[in-house]
């Protein structure tokens, strides 16, 4: 890492990582968690018995297949797509026309290899289309640097990040509102890119994730059975 | 004659839309060949567990009530309406009746000879239901393509299949796959409000929605085949209550069994509200609440002492029915009555009844009482035409007078008893007489109160104590815990069982 980069990480760290405190309101709303709560995560407790594990394995297996990503920003940031138009897909609007990338879209070869992987994505993540569905590997020592990939007025939780693992020393920090508190041995968040965020893997094993971006479709009511049982979870 | 069957037209019927009970004169309304009935689990959208449940028991109580009456074949609890619906095709039903859980068709039997009649007169129809143009109404339905509420729906199941079996699709938002659907024209005129049109039909052109409704992809379906989809009537609609148990769960639960009326005031559904009040002021005046006639569906009925005259008839406080009984199976001067209910004042008004009335004019002997017991509201106000209808019943004037004079000789015992929470008290009164002895229980085990308020396997165990101690020569009349005959159930053993409600939604598919 440069001596630059060390320096904006840790003054980023030093004012930002830290607990977020939720505040629930006595009645559970899905239109308002996902739109208006302001809320920069939210962990989707219901998923919290998948295998995980297993689905890391599948990922890990296939370490060395992974694509550098954004290394204009970041150091040790790699991704390799389940879903999309080939094994290293790109942001969907960088390709032209969306309707016709979007009708493109299809399982690459990499899902095959990740039955697992495949089988929550097709029988349990609560949405009738996906998008772009990739594994993102963060090295030892790799970071991400704090950047947005939402506008400020488009405030809303949407795409879903899944820590496959997190090995300790690994966290990911949004701006103003804390670190997102991922579980070593799985778990699934809804985020809001919309606030700036960054990754810093310090500890000395490769951090695995799952990004995943979707249509609801006609599953809305899947999604919302979802929202509720995990919302009364965290709630306690 | 008392024991014909009597199968009244609706129209004729007393409407009582202030009770609860069903009507009287839909017993054995036949039309079982052509019905399907399934109800739609929705526990996925209930947060509250205990209100999923129950109002599973409930929908399936008032389903259960068309079953008993030949109505229709059950065909299950289903997450989705195309299950239900490939059910109704596999048992060649023409029809399927689609019933969400917490759906209460109190009166069922007129919804559905209703939903028949709609459809011998429309055989081209593919559904009748809520059609719900919320675009304005609902948040996650602004701007949405028109719908169908799945509370219910009556299906025409080989339109159905004609048009390729349609999955209900359920609401749904979109991105960047947004549906085309078939335009539309609505009704000017509207059922109950200014969502509720009284019927859809095909405009041309069609437009990309990014939101759609339940049932949105049903009304495009109809509309590219030039079939009109017509609303649920008033009249239909009279016929249920649906208590949107996905609306403040928690809350609906806590009045459920203890109706308060403070927090009933507090729910936010109308539909909820309302039902819960009146449930509120049904118990309320169920403390002392006298039945001068037999409202309910009426038990089993026929000859059923072998040709030995009744020795000792033990009875419900309620109605004519103990002396129809009498008069069918024959009694003597040494009979004996023995009146017993939960309630005293309903027995306070038999000995009242015995005490003063001469046999004529009934209802001019409860309009000098009226104040004096709290009569059922189902004919309070309509004592004349009820009366006409009981004479009729027992052949006329005359020959009831006759009957009156014999039976008021007889000797009459009575007792509070609650035979659900304390049957042992009513098997020692029985086990301590010899002779014929006959046993009427009304529809006590099957009533809509006891139903709503204790759990259908609560029930089935009170009625098991019940059933194993009734004695081997009592004859039996009236309902088991499942609307079924006790003479059927516990002699012929064809007894039914309550289906316990099964959570489902433990895994999303």
């Amino acid at each position: 890492m440069n001596s630059e980069d060390q320096i904006k990480l840790e003054k980023y760290w030093k004012e930002n990582c830290k607990e977020y405190l939720y505040k629930f309101p006595e009645q559970f709303d899905p239109k308002w968690l996902v739109m208006e709560s302001g809320w920069p995560f939210f962990r989707l407790s219901a998923l919290d018995d998948q295998p995980w594990k297993e689905m890391y394995a599948e990922a890990e297996s296939l370490i060395d297949k992974f694509h550098v990503h954004r290394d204009e920003y970041g150091k040790g940031w790699r991704s390799l797509t389940l879903h999309g138009l080939n094994e290293d897909t790109q942001t969907l609007d960088s390709y032209g026309d969306r309707q016709e990338t979007i009708k493109q879209l299809d399982w690459t070869w990499v899902a095959e290899k990740c039955p697992v992987t495949k089988k929550f994505l097709t029988d349990v993540w609560p949405a009738e289309y996906l998008n772009r569905v990739r594994f993102m590997l963060l090295e030892p020592g790799g970071y991400i640097l704090p950047h947005q990939d939402r506008a400020d007025e488009e405030k809303r939780l949407s795409v879903c990040n899944i820590s496959l693992n997190n090995p300790e020393g690994c966290e990911f920090v949004m701006k103003d509102q804390g670190r997102v508190p991922f579980d070593d041995n799985g778990s699934a968040f809804l985020m809001d890119i919309s606030n700036v965020h960054s990754v810093w893997n310090r500890s000395d094993k490769p951090r695995l994730h799952m990004i995943i971006h979707y249509e609801l479709g006609r599953r809305v009511r899947d999604f919302f059975y979802v929202l509720r049982q995990s919302y009364y979870t965290n709630r306690g | 004659m008392f024991l014909d069957k009597v199968i009244t037209p609706i129209e004729a019927n007393v409407k009582d839309w202030n009770s609860i009970s069903v009507d009287r004169y839909y017993e054995d309304i036949n039309v079982d060949v052509e019905v399907a009935v399934g109800i739609l689990d929705i526990s996925r959208d209930i947060p509250n567990t205990f209100l999923a449940k129950r109002t599973y028991d409930k929908t399936f109580f008032y389903v259960n009530r068309m079953l008993k009456m030949k109505m229709c074949t059950y065909v299950g609890f289903h997450k989705s309406v195309d299950k239900i619906l490939e059910c109704a095709l596999q048992t060649n039903k023409k029809y399927c009746m689609i019933a969400c859980q917490g759906l209460l068709m109190y009166r069922g039997p007129s919804l559905l000879q209703q939903s028949i009649q709609y459809a011998k007169k429309n055989p081209q129809f593919f559904v009748v239901g809520h059609i719900m143009d919320k675009k304005k109404q609902h948040y996650l339905t602004t701007g949405s393509y028109p719908g169908l509420h799945r509370q219910y729906l009556f299906v025409n199941v080989q339109t159905w299949k004609n048009l390729g079996k349609p999955t209900f699709n359920e609401i749904g938002v979109f991105q960047d796959r947004k549906p085309e659907m078939q335009n539309y024209e609505l009704s000017e005129e509207t059922i109950h409000s200014d969502y509720t049109p009284a019927w859809i039909r095909k405009a041309e052109g069609s437009t990309k929605y990014s939101v759609i409704a339940d049932g949105s992809n049903w009304i495009d379906a109809a509309c590219r085949n030039n079939i009109t989809i017509e609303n649920l009537d008033n009249d239909m609609r009279a016929c249920k209550v649906f208590l949107y148990p996905y609306i403040d769960s928690d809350k609906l639960a806590e009045v459920w069994n203890n109706k308060d009326t403070h927090k009933i005031d507090k729910l936010t559904n109308q539909s909820q509200k309302a039902w819960m009040r009146k449930l509120s002021y049904q118990e309320e005046i169920e403390k002392d609440r006298v039945y001068a006639f037999n409202t309910e569906t009426l038990s089993g009925e026929g000859v059923r002492t072998d040709g030995k005259l009744i020795d000792h008839l033990f009875s419900a406080a309620a109605g004519f029915k103990p002396i129809a009984i009498l008069e069918a199976n024959g009694f003597h001067s040494g009979t004996t009555v023995h009146y017993f209910d939960w309630c005293q004042a309903s027995l306070d008004y038999k000995k009242h009844l015995l005490e003063t009335w001469d046999g004529y004019d009934l209802d001019k002997w409860l309009l000098e009482n009226d104040l004096k017991y709290n009569f059922s509201s189902t004919y309070r106000g309509n004592y004349k035409k009820f009366w006409e209808q009981e004479l009729k019943d027992f052949g006329g004037s005359l020959a009831f007078q006759r009957l009156w004079d014999r039976y008021r000789k007889l000797t009459h015992e009575f007792y509070v008893i609650d035979i659900v929470n304390e049957s042992a008290k009513l098997m020692d009164k029985i086990n301590n007489v010899h002779g014929t002895k006959v046993l009427w229980t009304t529809n006590i085990w099957s009533s809509e109160m006891l139903n709503w308020n204790v759990e259908p396997e609560q029930l089935e165990k009170h009625w098991l104590a019940f059933k194993d101690a009734i004695p081997s020569d009592l004859v039996l009349y009236g309902h088991d815990y499942m609307a079924v005959d006790m003479n059927e159930s516990v002699r012929n053993k064809n007894s039914v069982k309550h289906i316990s409600y099964k959570n489902n939604w433990s895994k999303l598919q």
